[in-house]
């Protein structure tokens, strides 16, 4: 299995990413209540937040470890909240070659828990310039929304 | 004599390993704005993984900032200028996306396969 380069095409990534995420606020804003309360505005906040991890990951599709996990977090939170809470299982904990921060890595990267260290750095690399990406994006809505 | 040879199988694979980490670490190196403009090369890699989380967290910290902005912006009734300039943005990224496609199916060499779904 060969490691994909990041970026093999930014713009492109960039350019879908806008896509996805602005589809998804126009949807949302399509079912706007009439009297804004609290409760919608952080349900509000919660959807773009998810809608703007969930666009990245859907744009990079299961190519990547982390943007898989993202996915399928998402869909399983969904799921769950149908159902009864069930309780995450508790792996064992991947043994690491010495650094502690490490295992501080494993937690932020989605599906870093139990891959090896190499993967786990490559991973991050690529996770880091999406995050940049997404978080550029964003600030560049906000900007032209904001005038 | 086979733990021997196991042993020696072992401390080969282990150097591979610890050359691409260390790869992988200056790389990382190279991403991390903390770490890229002090310009010293003894970074020990324990102190690259640490800015990493550092970074990554910011970068959580920063999509939860303006997601926060994005729904008080989108929230207030007159929005209708924010609404505007998604619709506007929309359709600008959409002749960005199409004009892409025609230029990377033009400039890909055969090496590459990039799977595109051209909305």
């Amino acid at each position: 299995m060969t490691m994909q380069k990041f970026p093999s095409n930014v713009n492109s990534v960039k350019s879908r990413f806008t896509n996805r995420f602005l589809q998804a606020l126009k949807k949302m804003n399509k079912n706007k209540p009439a009297s804004p309360s609290i409760r919608e505005t952080y349900r509000r906040y919660h959807f773009i937040r998810v809608a703007s991890y969930a666009s990245m990951a859907s744009v990079i599709r299961p190519r990547r470890a982390w943007s898989y996990a993202t996915l399928w977090k998402i869909r399983n939170r969904a799921l769950m909240k149908r159902s009864s809470r069930a309780r995450s299982l508790t792996r064992n904990p991947r043994k690491d070659i010495g650094f502690e921060q490490v295992s501080d890595l494993r937690k932020l990267v989605p599906g870093g828990e139990e891959m090896k260290i190499c993967r786990l750095l490559n991973e991050t690399i690529h996770y880091i310039k999406c995050l940049e990406a997404q978080v550029e994006i964003m600030r560049n809505i906000v900007d032209h929304c904001s005038t | 004599m086979s733990s021997r040879r196991s042993r020696s199988r072992q401390s080969g694979v282990s150097r591979i390993t610890e050359d691409q980490i260390a790869d992988l670490v200056s790389k990382l190196q190279q991403l991390i704005p903390e770490i890229r403009n002090r310009r010293s090369d003894k970074v020990s890699a324990s102190k690259v993984l640490q800015e990493t989380c550092n970074y990554i967290r910011n970068l959580h910290r920063e999509v939860d900032d303006l997601s926060d902005r994005l729904s008080q912006l989108l929230e207030t009734t007159d929005s209708e200028s924010a609404q505007a300039a998604i619709i506007r943005e929309l359709t600008n990224v959409n002749l960005e996306l199409r004009c892409l496609y025609f230029l990377d199916c033009y400039s890909l060499g055969f090496g590459q396969y990039i799977i595109y779904s051209p909305t």
